[in-house]
């Protein structure tokens, strides 16, 4: 389990903090979505777990061990997945996860069953600089993973991919988290975030402006009501059920010529929305 | 072990498509091309003829000209050295001959009178080394040598350019494991330079037991010393001329290497010193200072290594972990 406890963190040191009061936990086999607009703070947290940036004040635990405290060797354990392909461009696709994998203390993964997973087998002699963007951006999936790691981070994963791969990405993501790995999900795509996701926290303005379950949001933020749309005299009508009137609802479907039936639970977009006052965007 | 040869094979595979890389395998064929074919094996010494106007016994020196005029334009146009007696003394008019020439005129001027000039050799080797062979260990000091300082650099500043550097940052590869790989492979290809330009402009009979060694342990030096330097850096202009700068400092040896007689102390610290004195001797022989050069490149690997080791943990792989 990651445990963020209270950070802060400053850049310049001049007392503006990028991010403030940042707490909360990753739990094992749990996916925790970090959602944000740019400039959120999204990166910054990102970086002081991964170690790539100095933690100022407060505390990061990786099962109870401080972040400070941690050894080199423990980065066997982690796997990050960058917004922007980092990757050798002159080097081929199966040269990088073989360059990677060989930084490693512990056994790694096949690198070209890994490439396989993300449907890269075939290109996986081509040069990363003859890549399309979404070609880098599932090596740099696939590379995450190559050292099965314990702690993941995904930034923005499925950015820049078809809708089939996409979803190729999002059930490799569910697999992770069979396995029990903990996994960090940065995104501003609330789709991905809803259908993947356990917990979710709302990152605005370097605070935390909401954090739950994305069901439980929809509820506390959504219109507990159902809308029926239907047909009457030959046109269409609608009318809203509150939930708990399962009485009312069931009489009038009895009756009605329903065309549709929708719940009027917020999504994840309209939560942020209401939530921060600004609209969601990359 | 293995993830290090590993890495090792892939920084070379990196390198295969740099072309610093090309340009400096195509420098090795020029390097040999002009030690075997464009560079004398001799250098003509200077010849000058003397003559003289209004000097006591001029005509022992040369041949007495009737005016100063007539001096001047035999200096100016017969490439001559005038000597022009005065009531305040000698003067010496020529027509640019270098300062060594000038040096023996005056040795003679002030000797018994006499114009013969004789050499005694100090060096008990009687062979004359030729001169086109004589360059070749600068050659190889400052471009065999330097190979690691340059590609290693140039990788180094790929990896920052294309982002590569966060992916080392969060992995467990360490500053000691990212040095070693480096320096192994430059140290490698800086010996296979360094023993290429050796075969195809000097040969085989050379002194390979301390050949290699120095070319090993030479590039290791600068390679190291190149990775600390290139720490500091974020793009290649600006990485490029000051490191142009640096070598040129690293240079300097070779006026002590060509004059011998300037030597001082302050030569001595530089790297390239101990290293280049070293390839002369184990190239055409001669008694090595084997003592202050093991001394010195053993102190140099050791600085080279703690800055190098310091500076990439901080400012390349920004090591936050304890």
């Amino acid at each position: 389990m990651i445990q963020v406890s209270h950070v802060y963190h400053d850049y310049e040191g001049k007392g503006k903090c990028a991010v403030s009061d940042i707490s909360f936990q990753v739990e094992s086999g749990k996916i925790f979505g970090f959602l944000g607009p740019s400039g959120a703070g999204k990166s910054t947290i990102q970086n002081i777990m991964t170690g790539l940036l100095a933690l100022q004040k407060g505390e990061i635990t990786y099962e109870g061990k401080s972040v400070r405290e941690l050894k080199t060797r423990f980065f066997n354990q982690i796997g990050v997945s960058f917004e922007q392909p980092n990757l050798y461009s002159s080097l081929t696709g199966l040269e990088n996860l073989r360059y990677y994998a060989a930084l490693f203390s512990v056994p790694t993964l096949n690198p070209m069953e890994l490439l396989e997973q993300v449907g890269l087998r075939e290109d996986a002699n081509k040069r990363v600089s003859n890549y399309s963007k979404g070609m880098k951006q599932r090596l740099t999936f696939a590379r995450a993973l190559i050292n099965k790691p314990k702690y993941l981070f995904l930034d923005e994963p499925t950015g820049g991919l078809d809708p089939k791969t996409a979803v190729g990405i999002r059930e490799l993501i569910r697999a992770q988290r069979e396995q029990g790995a903990a996994i960090f999900l940065t995104t501003h795509n609330m789709e991905l975030a809803d259908a993947l996701c356990d917990t979710v926290a709302f990152l605005y303005g370097g605070v935390i402006a909401a954090s739950d379950s994305p069901d439980a949001l929809k509820l506390r933020f959504g219109k507990r009501e159902i809308r029926v749309l239907y047909r009457e005299n030959g046109a269409e009508s609608e009318r809203f059920f509150p939930m708990d009137d399962k009485a009312g609802l069931a009489a009038f479907l009895k009756t009605a010529d329903v065309i549709k039936l929708h719940s009027q639970e917020a999504t994840l977009e309209e939560i942020f929305l209401r939530v921060t006052g600004k609209e969601l965007t990359a | 072990m293995k993830s290090v040869f590993f890495l090792c094979v892939q920084d070379f595979k990196r390198l295969l498509t740099n072309a610093l890389f090309w340009v400096l395998a195509g420098t090795l064929v020029v390097i040999v091309l002009v030690v075997n074919l464009a560079l004398p094996s001799e250098i003509a010494p200077e010849e000058f003829n003397i003559v003289t106007y209004n000097l006591t016994n001029g005509a022992l020196y040369g041949e007495v000209m009737d005016s100063e005029e007539a001096l001047r334009e035999a200096v100016s146009d017969g490439g001559m050295i005038g000597l022009i007696g005065g009531s305040d003394g000698l003067t010496v008019v020529h027509p640019g001959l270098s300062e060594k020439t000038l040096n023996a005129v005056m040795l003679m001027l002030s000797g018994a009178g006499s114009q013969e000039i004789s050499v005694e050799i100090l060096n008990a080797q009687t062979e004359v080394i030729p001169f086109n062979l004589r360059i070749s260990p600068i050659f190889i000091c400052f471009e065999a040598l330097l190979t690691g300082f340059i590609l290693g650099g140039a990788l180094m500043l790929a990896e920052k350019e294309d982002g590569t550097v966060n992916v080392l940052r969060i992995s467990p590869t360490g500053t000691a494991r990212y040095l070693i790989s480096k320096s192994l492979l430059f140290s490698v290809i800086g010996t296979l330079y360094a023993t290429l330009i050796c075969v195809f402009t000097i040969g085989f009979d050379i002194a390979w037991d301390v050949f290699l060694p120095l070319a090993f342990f030479g590039t290791l030096i600068f390679t190291l010393i190149g990775l600390a330097y290139t720490t500091l850096f974020h793009e290649m202009s600006g990485w490029f001329f000051s490191m142009v700068v640096l070598l040129g400092i690293n240079m300097l040896p070779v006026i002590s290497y060509t004059t011998p007689a300037f030597s001082p102390l302050w030569m001595k610290f530089i790297p390239s010193y101990p290293i280049l004195f070293a390839f002369q001797k184990s190239l055409f022989g001669g008694t090595p200072e084997t003592l202050y050069t093991i001394l010195s490149m053993v102190g140099w690997l050791i600085i080279s290594y703690l800055i190098a080791s310091l500076m990439v943990s901080k400012l390349f792989l920004k090591e936050v972990r304890a």
